[in-house]
């Protein structure tokens, strides 16, 4: 038996240079494998061979993307912000323009809010003159509000929906212990009217370390430490539940904390044994919470972090403290835990998507500017919401424009089907986490492969146009749906699984082809840039209209991101010309490249795919008779 | 004892806790007779998969031990972990000789692993395998996997052109 082992004991040096003998990866086991890779890797791994190509692809796509962790430094002389992406493995500083450093606050402390706005604020900051929130998830901008009318110290913020809330602290007037206050953050005017509402139940009035989460509706707070008092404040009614104690699974519980993420609410304990200044960690779990009873759901556990990282997270540098609260922030499937008074680690766990078990767990080192720096001066928060994180990055970090160009694809699907607000929220609710954006997977990939086989490479822009096509398409229809024709909304969300397919056939037959019939010309201009149409080849036309279709679904104004923000008054016009648009690209394929999507048995899809966009735009009247013309004998005979 | 069956006919004796570290084979023990031939398992790769399996089951029956998680703290090399499957650091060294092997007698493994729904050992060998794509070029994993690159040149400079506009400058 050892012998037969040692045979193969060959170091990996020696089997580089000589070759496997008969070593094959692929198909399923090298998709797991790629998808193990970060997405740097993927870079270089889609450049081996086309097999390996069509997995990094697929894996790009059900990639799953931890959210970023913030850090902000905050002194009177100096600010900085950091993040650290978890896929490029990397911590960036992000520079802080002077005006939003806080230097004009008397004493600029700036903390941690717990949020419900994915992509939103994690930071305020709190002065007796104002209270500063942060504009955006890093603080590189600050909005001013009126500070609220109880002064206080070391309140418990959160931005429920929009709601800001301040609740409790330490108050300088005696009668106004536990006071809560809240204001709409973003309310018509720019304003910020403080209502005070139910004072905080007695528990926490006194309670110096508060652990907060916020639903869309609600704030949580508990007692970090035994009784573990919980309670909750309802932003609707401005009262708060019931008072209980957190029944915690593990007896030995010394600290928790909570979050709430993907609509569940999460505590975190630490257990340990020992008495007093002898009490060592030894476990850290996580349970589901139960939002209305705040009764643990089940004891099963959501997480168990591994024993060595137990022991690094309880490491105190010889500070003697051991770990003397648990810092845990949560987002979507993921978490980060710290140590919040020795913060020499971050310890971040992604839970298996639904019907895999367990977690991975990864170490993230802080960035070295930290060490210098007093606790206190270190606000800490994550953001699940990349692009706008991104969007500071490119300029500055090449690796991370590699990533960003990487990463755009998913973004892309989510940001382009539901704006990119609403998308991590929105994709969960159509599909549940790890589940592939296409249910026949099986079968796109031998589509594609089919492709690949017989007319080259897909390229990285085919890639990303075919999804823009099919979510574009979708997007409207959705978005059209929720205000006029809910059906077709539900008809629209059940196509994405078909769809692609024949997309992603479709627009590399565009690239390929590159001259374009002569019968009718392109002309591009978007009004912006290009003002006067110029002509271009049918590709480039395709390139051009992705583009501008982008800019007009990132456009807030045009297609709003919230829930009950009103559409604009010229809509419909705009929509008519991204259908117009899309329209010209279909009759390009239909009279360019028919025959070989025949060829390759993808013309139900094209027709199915087409037939849809048809009755949408005759149901909504989005595209005039004239433009139609030229595929007027298809579409009798499609629709018909 | 369970009696498995390789592919090419060799018989191997197991015990039960070493053989149920495959759900499979656990399944199938739960209503068949105590012989399984496993006919896609060569008898090489079944040896290595037993060993694994025999040391894992071993380990699982005796719980850990308190002193061995301190050390756990300084032995991890790698930094990331899979929680579940091994959380004690001798068995992680373990698995970490274990997997000292080329590319083609891991592929088998992990082929065989899945069949045999072995989740732990799975993901111990993609794991190695994805470590030895990272930080790598292109033209390093072909080598390293002996991968023949079949793309054309033409194809070759697109890539290279699409991707090339990421790493410049401005």
């Amino acid at each position: 038996m050892e012998m037969a082992r040692n045979c193969d004991r060959e170091t990996e040096e020696a089997e580089a240079g000589g070759g496997g003998r008969n070593s094959s990866i692929h198909g399923d086991v090298l998709e797991e494998v790629v998808s193990r890779v970060s997405a740097l890797d993927l870079l270089h791994v889609s450049r081996v061979s086309r097999g390996w190509r069509t997995a990094a692809i697929s894996s790009l796509l059900c990639r799953r993307r931890p959210p970023c962790l913030l850090l902000r430094l905050q002194s009177r002389r100096r600010a900085s912000a950091h993040v650290y992406d978890p896929i490029s493995g990397a911590w960036r500083d992000v520079p802080i323009p002077p005006e939003a450093s806080l230097h004009g606050l008397d004493a600029p402390r700036v903390a941690a809010l717990a949020s419900s706005l994915s992509g939103g604020p994690r930071f305020y900051a709190l002065s007796s003159s104002k209270l500063a929130l942060a504009a955006d998830p890093l603080g590189t901008a600050w909005r001013d509000l009126e500070p609220p009318r109880c002064w206080r110290t070391d309140p418990t913020v959160a931005l429920v929906g929009t709601r800001l809330v301040v609740a409790g602290g330490g108050c300088a007037l005696e009668g106004n212990a536990g006071s809560v206050e809240m204001c709409d953050a973003y309310g018509g005017g720019g304003g910020c009217w403080w209502e005070p509402c139910e004072a905080m139940p007695e528990a926490f009035r006194l309670s110096p370390a508060i652990s907060a989460a916020a639903s869309e509706r609600r704030l949580y707070v508990v007692e970090r430490q035994p009784p573990f008092g919980a309670s909750w404040f309802d932003t609707e009614t401005r009262r708060w539940g019931p008072t209980r104690s957190l029944s915690v699974p593990d007896p030995t519980a010394r600290h928790v904390a909570i979050g709430f993420s993907n609509g569940r609410l999460l505590l975190a304990a630490a257990g340990g044994s020992g008495m007093g200044w002898g009490w060592a960690a030894e476990s850290v779990r996580v349970w589901m919470v139960e939002e209305e009873t705040l009764e643990v759901a089940s004891e099963e556990v959501v997480a168990e972090m591994p024993r060595e990282m137990v022991a690094a997270l309880a490491e105190d540098g010889g500070g003697g403290w051991g770990l003397p609260s648990i810092g845990f922030l949560c987002e979507s499937d993921f978490a980060y835990f710290y140590n919040p008074v020795y913060l020499k680690e971050f310890f971040l766990c992604e839970q298996q998507a639904a019907g895999g078990s367990g977690c991975r767990w990864q170490r993230v080192e802080p960035p070295a500017c930290v060490e210098q720096r007093p606790i206190d001066k270190v606000a800490l928060g994550c953001c699940q919401n990349g692009s706008r994180l991104y969007k500071y990055l490119k300029k500055e970090d090449k690796v991370i424009r590699v990533l960003s160009l990487v990463l755009n694809r998913i973004e892309l699907i989510g940001n382009l089907i539901f704006g990119s607000d609403v998308a991590p929220l929105v994709l969960k609710t159509v599909r549940p986490s790890g589940q592939a954006l296409v249910d026949d997977w099986v079968c796109l990939k031998t589509v594609v492969q089919a492709f690949e086989l017989h007319c080259g490479s897909l390229t990285q822009y085919g890639m990303k146009y075919m999804r823009a096509f099919v979510n574009i398409c979708n997007e409207v229809s959705r978005r059209m749906g929720w205000k006029k024709l809910v059906v077709m909304s539900v008809e629209a969300t059940t196509q994405l699984s078909g769809v692609p397919l024949s997309m992603a056939t479709v627009h590399d037959l565009v690239s390929q082809n590159c001259t374009s019939s002569a019968m009718y010309e392109y002309r591009w201009a978007d009004g912006v840039q290009i003002k006067k149409p110029i002509e271009v080849s049918a590709p480039k036309y395709v390139e051009y209209l992705m583009e501008w279709i982008e800019v007009q679904l990132d456009d807030e104004s045009i297609f709003p991101q919230k829930l009950g923000t009103p559409f604009p008054a010229n809509f419909k016009d705009v929509v008519k010309t991204i259908f117009k648009r899309l329209f010209r690209v279909y009759a390009h394929i239909y009279h360019s490249h028919f025959q070989k999507i025949v060829s390759l048995k993808e013309e139900a899809h094209l027709n199915t795919c087409f037939k849809h966009f048809i009755l949408f735009t005759y149901e909504f009247g989005l595209i005039d008779k004239k433009e139609i013309a030229p595929l007027q004998e298809l579409i009798e005979s499609i629709v018909l | 004892m369970i009696k498995l069956v390789s592919g090419d006919g060799a018989e191997f004796e197991v015990e039960e806790e070493v053989a149920f570290q495959s759900k499979i084979i656990k399944d199938i023990v739960a209503d068949a007779d105590d012989v399984i031939p496993l006919p896609t398992v060569s008898s090489k790769v079944l040896i290595q998969v037993i060993e694994y399996c025999r040391k894992h089951a071993a380990v699982n029956s005796f719980p850990l031990s308190p002193s061995s998680s301190a050390a756990a703290a300084a032995s991890s090399s790698s930094s990331i972990s899979y929680s579940k499957p091994v959380s004690d650091p001798a068995l992680r060294a373990w698995d970490n000789e274990f997997v000292k092997l080329n590319n083609s007698s891991l592929f088998d493994i992990v082929i065989a692993a899945n069949y045999l729904d072995i989740e732990e050992l799975v993901d111990l060998v993609l794991e190695t395998v994805a470590d030895r794509i990272k930080g790598k070029q292109a033209q390093e994993i072909r080598r390293q996997f002996n991968i023949e690159n079949d793309f054309t040149p033409e194809e070759e400079e697109a890539l290279r052109r699409e991707n090339s506009w990421a790493f410049q400058n401005n």
